[in-house]
């Protein structure tokens, strides 16, 4: 009978339990979309990198290891391997091509084969798919022609951007190529200088400290570089017997510090975290509506429970057949919630993490996962339903059977004086507090999520434009060896060193520059040596300030400088440190600077003229790095690194439409549960108060007047949740934010400009508008002749 | 002078095609302005279906209603609702008071709806409600919330008044004290007054009394000389 019952009661309020149901599918759904996604992400990503074995971290060297430098480093507990690169360009594009590696770092196919021939080539699998590469496709890499026979992904995840600090994978412009050794070896014979010698290790018994230290005491071979500049330097410099040691280490980067690396599990980890909390959240105010659908039930039916109860029907059975139609509707919701989180997983993990370019991911089931989903809002709502049940059901047969009217807790207010309208509206506050409470908490979670949406958009779409402003060189060239005698005309010099941000953790570059040089937004003139003055981008990444100081550490190396915060830039330039120029070549070790000096067209080994017996830092003339308006032809023995502006802004522009898809996901999830948490609590009230409103119609009260007097109510909790809300969120977003994007190589304050809170409060208003409508014509949908049915 | 109150060859059916109940059965019925009419019955005669029609609550299948020069019968839910509002007063069985809001603030409800409305105090005065005037319907008693509900339906000076069943949730004391509350009205303000009712003592009080059984009108006549209230005895 119970069962009958409620299948009544379902249905006379389909409409109504609908709406519930749509909001236990979209709570359920994006956070078990959430969930199941960044945990297959997560189980995919260790998947990749047990199978692949990922190694524990790669170096880079000016010349290759010859045989007894490698013996020397297996001797002290590494497994090395060469993992070579070489950048083809053309069409606007790079591929990184690798020789296919044999143990450390191996690829994991997403479809295809490895390469077996020479003329064979496995293509990393979001550049394949941005090209349109498919099984026997042909791809030209320096005038050679390959047969495409797989794509996939590698473990490191480092090759999915061009350089570290490229903000944004770009797979259109950029990816990698896997080759056998052989063809490998004829690329690279073609174009020698253009190969970097990588390395990847796997500690195997030394330290990651000793392999490092080991490494930095290494020194170039003049007979192993194939730069002939710097292998004519080194040779001229060994017949002179000039106290020249040229570093063979170029870069070292332990996978643990490479946060192209880590940041795929951080994220995988941080979205799970962040559903977990939302997912709490919404399953939270879905198991409060609930809750207040079955006090609204029990209140409408106490004769039909007094009834019962006089009848002989226990408080237990009574109490089954109430809390058996929200836990069926919420049992059902959540099925259907598990079902389509599953479906939007993929879509979800795509946005979030798909960068990275991880293999294939298993959206299967996961038992916990479905098991919490289904457990958790059934739970919630089971406990939320029986103290509410219990609280109801408390009463006597006889006080159910004849309800007194009560004054819904409006005795203590005094309103003697108040004008009608005002008093009356105010009562019905007062009376409905509960619903409005849970109505503003649902709008409030609402507007957190629109914020969210609408200010992450708005906080990428001001970095793109501070980008867009920042990045006035249309040149930016970074030289290994650069020709100080001859910089090239116009163009502006400087000092680039790659450093580590001690503390937070990320990379910055420490730019020494010339006091009022052209592309540089701050002023560098009274820096002192340990002063810099610090682009938006590291305030915000970092969170530092004027007067903070800021501990940086060069990037493959152990020195690290404590500086002081003496300004911050406008932002969006990128995570650089300003210095002077002579500053920032002061940190610098004085035989390489020597060297580099040497290297000049005019330096001593064009001219023969021997070298000063103690090389000095030729701090002034230093320079490594070039900001350009025109191209420049540099010499490309000289290691040259080339970046246009088009380049950083097509970077930046591929984060936007990264965003995209996120947030537009966001903001309509966000608007839907605005209008159903309305809607539903609306609908309620409404249904609650169909007698009065029936009442005030039979007295004349026409329906315009009463959907005033009943529905202005909700329009001032709107407007208060909107103007509280909005401020709160984007108060609590800021450092959620600046965790979220943690891996993403420029620094984005989350910004919610006047215009896009404009936006987040007409959303909110539309949504509102939109119930309001609906539910004026509810109101008039009631007859007046309710009034002859029931009594309050 | 036309009578305030005309109603002719009324019907209204209940219910579906199959299984219709047939609650008003060609009723025509006439109340002259300013007098009490008392409709009794037996439960489920017509007499409530009867009064709603007449306040515009509910809508006749067949016939016409005029009240005051207006048929209401061709009247839109627009007009229905202006007409309820200037022209009717509702009194109901269990008082049908807002329990949210205070004595004065229910009876706020009403006169709000009107230009010149009665001055609230001084009407809660007259019905010696004036100590009562802000406590809620829960902390008064049976025949005080009644009270309420007349200088609730009489505030915005309605010409008539419907009263279903006033003192059928009160006892004896009370509905004596209630019933010359109506009495007073009638005679102070000139208000027509409809009583339905099963108690067919009231009778009495009446200028008219109407006795429906059935949906039908079987007895309509009329009293010269009624009783003051407080004569009547049950």
């Amino acid at each position: 009978m119970g069962a009958r019952r409620s299948w009544r009661e379902f249905r006379s309020a389909l409409a109504r339990y609908l709406a519930l149901v749509a909001l236990v599918v979209l709570g359920v759904g994006i956070v078990v979309g959430f969930a199941a996604g960044s945990l297959a992400s997560l189980e995919g990503i260790v998947s990749a990198r047990e199978s692949g074995r990922l190694a524990d971290g790669e170096f880079t060297t000016l010349a290759p290891l010859s045989d007894p430098q490698t013996d020397a480093v297996v001797a002290l507990g590494v497994e090395v391997e060469s993992a070579p690169t070489l950048d083809v360009r053309g069409d606007g594009r790079v591929v990184r091509v690798l020789p296919l590696p044999v143990d450390l770092n191996r690829p994991t196919l997403a479809w295809g084969r490895l390469p077996e021939a020479s003329g064979e080539v496995v293509v990393e699998q979001l550049h394949a798919a941005a090209r349109g590469l498919g099984a026997g496709d042909r791809l030209a890499l320096a005038g050679r022609t390959f047969t495409v026979v797989g794509a996939g992904s590698l473990p490191h995840y480092s090759l999915s951007v061009p350089t570290p600090d490229a903000p944004v994978a770009d797979p259109a412009g950029f990816g990698w190529a896997l080759v056998t050794g052989t063809a490998f070896d004829a690329l690279s014979d073609a174009d020698p200088n253009a190969v970097v010698h990588g390395y990847a290790f796997r500690l195997e018994g030394a330290t990651e400290g000793r392999l490092r230290a080991h490494l930095q005491g290494l020194a170039v071979d003049p007979d192993a570089v194939r730069n002939p500049l710097l292998a004519r330097a080194l040779r001229h410099a060994e017949a002179w017997d000039a106290p020249i040691r040229y570093p063979l280490l170029a870069t070292f980067l332990p996978a643990t510090d490479n946060l192209r690396v880590t940041s795929a599990s951080d994220d995988a980890l941080i979205t799970t975290r962040v559903a977990a909390v939302a997912g709490v959240l919404m399953l939270g105010l879905v198991g409060f509506v609930l809750a207040a659908f079955s006090r609204d039930r029990i209140t409408r039916e106490g004769t039909v429970i007094g009834t019962l109860y006089a009848l002989g029907f226990s408080r237990a059975r009574v109490t089954r057949q109430y809390l058996g139609l929200p836990l069926a509707v919420t049992g059902a919701g959540a099925s259907a919630g598990v079902v389509v989180g599953h479906l939007i997983a993929p879509a979800l993990t795509g946005m979030s993490t798909g960068y990275y370019s991880q293999p294939a991911l298993d959206f299967a089931p996961r038992w916990p996962v479905v098991a919490a989903a289904l457990v958790v809002p059934v739970g919630l709502v089971a406990a939320v339903n029986l103290g509410v049940l219990r609280e109801g059901l408390r009463q006597t047969p006889l006080a159910l059977l004849r309800p007194q009217p009560s004054e819904g807790g409006a005795s203590g207010l005094r309103l003697r004086g108040w004008p009608f309208g005002l008093a009356f509206r105010v009562r019905q506050a007062v009376r409905a507090a509960g619903s409005l409470a849970l109505l503003a908490a649902g709008l409030m979670l609402s507007i957190l999520l629109l914020v969210f949406g609408v200010g992450g958009r708005a906080s990428v779409e001001s970095y793109v434009a501070a980008a867009e402003r920042a990045t006035t060189a249309h040149h930016t060239y970074a030289l290994q060896l650069p020709d100080l005698d001859r910089p090239p005309p116009d163009a502006h010099l400087a000092v680039a060193l790659p450093m580590r941000v001690v503390g937070p953790g990320g990379d910055a570059l420490l730019l020494g520059v010339d006091a009022g040089a052209r592309h540089v937004a701050v002023d560098v003139e009274h820096l002192g040596p340990l002063d810099v003055a610090v682009s938006g981008d590291v305030a915000a990444k970092f969170g530092v300030g004027v007067g903070d100081p800021l501990t940086l550490q060069e990037a493959h190396g152990d020195l690290s400088w404590a500086f002081t915060v003496a300004a911050v830039g406008p932002g969006g330039d990128g995570l650089v440190a300003y210095t002077r120029r002579e500053h920032a070549t002061a940190l610098l070790d004085p035989a390489q600077v020597a060297f580099i000096a040497a290297l000049g067209s005019d330096g001593w080994l064009a001219t023969g003229t021997p070298p000063p017996p103690r090389p000095q830092p030729a701090a002034s003339g230093f320079y490594n790095a070039v900001l350009a308006d025109a191209e420049v032809a540099f010499d490309p023995d000289r290691g040259v690194t080339h970046t246009s502006r088009a380049d950083v802004l097509a970077g930046v522009r591929q984060f936007r439409g990264l965003m995209d898809t996120t947030t537009g996901t966001i903001v309509g999830a966000a608007a839907l549960m605005a209008v159903l948490v309305l809607g539903v609590l609306t609908k309620m009230v409404i249904g609650r108060q169909r007698y009065a409103i029936a009442l005030m119609k039979a007295f004349g009260w026409s329906d315009r007047e009463v959907d005033r007097l009943y529905l202005d109510v909700y329009a001032v909790v709107v407007a208060g949740a909107v103007a509280v809300g909005l401020p709160v969120s984007h108060l609590v977003l800021g450092p959620v934010w600046r965790t979220m994007i943690s891996n993403v190589s420029a620094g984005v304050p989350f910004v919610l400009p006047v215009p896009d809170a404009v936006v987040v409060a007409a959303l909110v208003l539309v949504s509102y508008a939109v119930v309001r409508w609906a539910s004026g014509r509810n109101l008039r949908r009631v007859p007046v002749t309710e009034v002859l049915k029931f009594r309050e | 002078m036309p009578p305030h109150v005309s109603v002719r060859d009324v019907n209204r059916t209940f219910g579906q095609r199959e299984n219709p109940l047939r609650v008003l059965d060609g009723v025509c019925l006439d109340i002259e302005a300013g007098s009490i009419c008392l409709v009794v019955g037996a439960s489920g005669s017509g007499k409530s279906t009867l009064l709603n029609v007449i306040g515009g609550l509910d809508r006749p299948d067949a016939g016409t209603i005029t009240i005051g020069g207006h048929t209401i019968t061709g009247f839109d839910d627009r007009r229905l609702t202006r007409f309820r509002r200037d022209e009717v007063g509702f009194v109901f069985q269990f008082y049908n008071l807002i329990p949210n809001l205070t004595v004065r603030e229910n009876v706020a409800v009403c006169a709000q709806l009107v230009r010149d409305p009665h001055d609230i105090d001084a009407l809660l005065a007259d019905l010696d409600m004036a100590d009562q005037a802000h406590k809620f319907p829960a902390q008064l008693s049976g025949g005080q919330q009644q009270r309420c509900a007349i200088a609730r339906a009489l505030v915005k000076r309605s010409r008539l008044l419907l009263c279903d069943e006033p003192t059928g949730a009160l006892d004896y004391a009370t509905s004596g004290r209630l019933l010359a509350v109506l009495e007073r009205v009638n005679q102070r303000l000139g208000t027509t007054i409809v009583i339905v009712t099963h108690n067919a003592a009231l009778a009495g009080m009446a200028h008219q009394v109407v006795e429906i059984r059935d949906g039908r009108i079987v007895r309509d006549e009329a009293n010269p000389t009624p009783s003051a209230a407080a004569d009547l005895e049950w």
